[in-house]
């Protein structure tokens, strides 16, 4: 019970979250509602109210179906109930995008019907005047952070490869700040200074996120090593990191948005720029004439790809293997099955992972408790803790057990410590009897 | 000052933007000294091939109708630096002229069509 209201804790808010961004696309932002460019009059029109307004209704009914078809999965067994909320999982990544997607085709109609669409072209117009040549944050910035990441193997060396992979982690996000942004002109009409504001801001946005992962990045790692031997408080710490880059990610999303809206609320009056034809569906950028792969999203701060490339297209390809894969996750993975501790003459196994010499075991040691440890490599699941971990008690341990299945046996090498269980009190024990 | 590139054109891209440049340079839109945007700069915005700009600013380049510094990027050339009218534009225009004649027009048809396009263009 208790992993699963983990589970529907830490997955609940993701319907939410998803209706909540596609709800905002109902607001005009730089002439484009739900994926559609309109001009000032059109944005006005009834037909297009009325069908924006049934749109945020019917993905308001998606969230709550949603929501209502993830309580049953609390009182599920955990480990059979894995797949159940992979299929949920799916749907709610899938089915919030249904009411966008014919949306964005109603208005399209209303748009023709009302000869508001511009004639299909071949035709690239570039403002020369309006080109930005923007100022980037110097790598320095990230610096620090990257060594922040790494400080705690000063003191901590159990954890080392996970304070590596994380300063990897912050090289990697300066690498996509400088070359996962296009710098190209966020052009809505021929107002010079509000294309000039609408570039800088979004590139201030995307620079802010980006330095914000680094430094969270890099405060997750000095929390971790703080709250190394206390599960509780890397419990807190990993929460609180999770939180803080979400919540932070959603603010910077939703403010670059504001700012386009407001920026652009006289906007299409005359003259306007209308993109609609290379948006498939209004979410996906396809432009064969466009010789880039990475390219902004129209609203917001994020960037997307071009379908058009080849790489674009193997890029969407995995993408949607990836989706389509997602009902079938919880099979692979790895539960634990039948915890066993076997005897030969020779060797004693723990499950499938070890294989343990008798004549190596120099001291063995029966525990009522499980001594409190940490992962460093491996499964961590409420009832399977498997691989590398830490404790303050006995250093590296190799461990495969399940924590709610007390005794534990302590198995001493001159290499390795083990620390196994199996699910059957009466096993372990005999097995303890029998190596003591 | 605009510049406009159609994909469905048989000119090449590179000769479309040569040609636009040379236009907004006789035409006054960019003036000697000004800064042009960088190759890459361009081909950011347009979404055009960054070889394919790259070939249309050193054709300019060659033709004399901008300079290049390391530092400063590539700038409308000054009138110091103004290039000779090319044999294969007189030709060109030899060209024109009896498209003209051929399609009927008068020599003072052709005149006043000039001006009109002088006019135009700002001469």
């Amino acid at each position: 019970m208790i992993g699963n209201t983990v589970l529907w804790l830490s997955l609940i808010w993701l319907p939410l979250l998803l209706c909540f961004m596609l709800r905002n696309e109902s607001k005009f932002k730089k002439n484009i509602a739900v994926g559609v460019t309109f001009p000032f009059e059109g944005r006005r029109h009834p037909d297009v109210l009325a069908r924006l307004e049934r749109f945020k209704k019917q993905e308001l009914w998606v969230c709550v179906g949603l929501v209502l078809l993830a309580l049953p999965c609390l009182f599920l067994n955990f480990v059979n109930g894995f797949t159940v909320w992979f299929i949920w999982l799916f749907l709610c990544v899938v089915v919030p995008y249904i009411p966008y997607v014919l949306c964005n085709r109603d208005l399209k109609h209303i748009k023709e019907a009302n000869g508001w669409k511009r004639d299909l072209n071949t035709e690239i117009t570039v403002d020369m005047s309006v080109i930005p040549d923007l100022k980037w944050l110097s790598p320095w910035a990230f610096v620090p952070a990257v060594i922040l990441a790494i400080l705690p193997m000063l003191w901590d060396r159990d954890f080392s490869l996970m304070y590596m992979l994380d300063a990897i982690f912050v090289i990697l996000f300066w690498l996509s700040y400088r070359y996962l942004f296009r710098s190209k002109a966020e052009k809505v009409d021929d107002n010079v200074e509000v294309t000039q504001a609408l570039t800088r801001m979004r590139q201030n946005q995307w620079g802010k996120m980006w330095l914000l992962c680094a430094y969270a990045m890099a405060a997750l790692n000095i929390g971790i090593s703080v709250t190394k031997y206390n599960h509780m408080g890397m419990i807190i710490v990993t929460v609180i990191f999770g939180v803080v880059l979400t919540a932070a990610a959603i603010y910077i999303e939703m403010r670059t948005r504001k700012l386009q809206e407001k920026l652009t609320a006289d906007s299409g009056k005359g003259y306007y720029i209308d993109d609609d034809d290379k948006w498939l569906g209004g979410i996906v950028y396809y432009n064969p004439n466009d010789s880039r792969l990475v390219i902004n999203d129209r609203v917001g701060t994020n960037s997307g790809v071009n379908l058009a490339k080849p790489m674009g297209k193997v890029l969407y390809a995995l993408i949607v293997i990836l989706l389509l894969t997602i009902p079938f996750w919880g099979l692979f993975i790895d539960f634990g099955g039948d915890l066993t501790l076997e005897m030969t003459d020779s060797q004693l196994l723990i499950s499938d992972e070890y294989t343990v010499e008798r004549n190596e075991i120099l001291q063995v040691t029966l525990l009522e408790e499980l001594p409190a440890i940490t992962r460093i490599f491996g499964t961590g699941l409420p009832e399977y803790l498997a691989g590398d971990f830490s404790s303050k008690e006995y250093g590296k341990l190799k461990v495969c057990l399940d924590p709610t299945s007390p005794p534990f046996v302590l198995i001493k090498t001159p290499d390795t410590v083990y620390l196994a269980g199996t699910r059957d009190q009466a096993v372990t024990e005999e097995i303890y009897n029998a190596l003591k | 000052m605009i510049l406009k590139f159609d994909f469905s054109s048989d000119i090449p891209l590179y000769m479309q933007t040569r040609n636009q440049i040379v236009i907004g340079i006789a035409e006054g839109n960019l003036t000697p000294g000004e800064k042009l945007p960088t190759v890459r700069a361009l081909a950011e915005e347009s979404g055009i091939n960054m070889m394919t700009v790259s070939k249309a600013y050193n054709l300019l380049k060659q033709e004399g109708y901008i300079t290049t510094d390391r530092r400063k990027g590539a700038t409308v050339a000054h009138n110091g630096n103004q290039p000779q009218v090319k044999e294969e534009t007189i030709n060109a225009l030899r060209l024109h002229l009896s498209e003209l004649r051929l399609a009927g027009l008068t020599k003072q048809q052709i005149t006043e069509l000039l001006e009109t396009l002088c006019e135009e263009a700002g001469l």
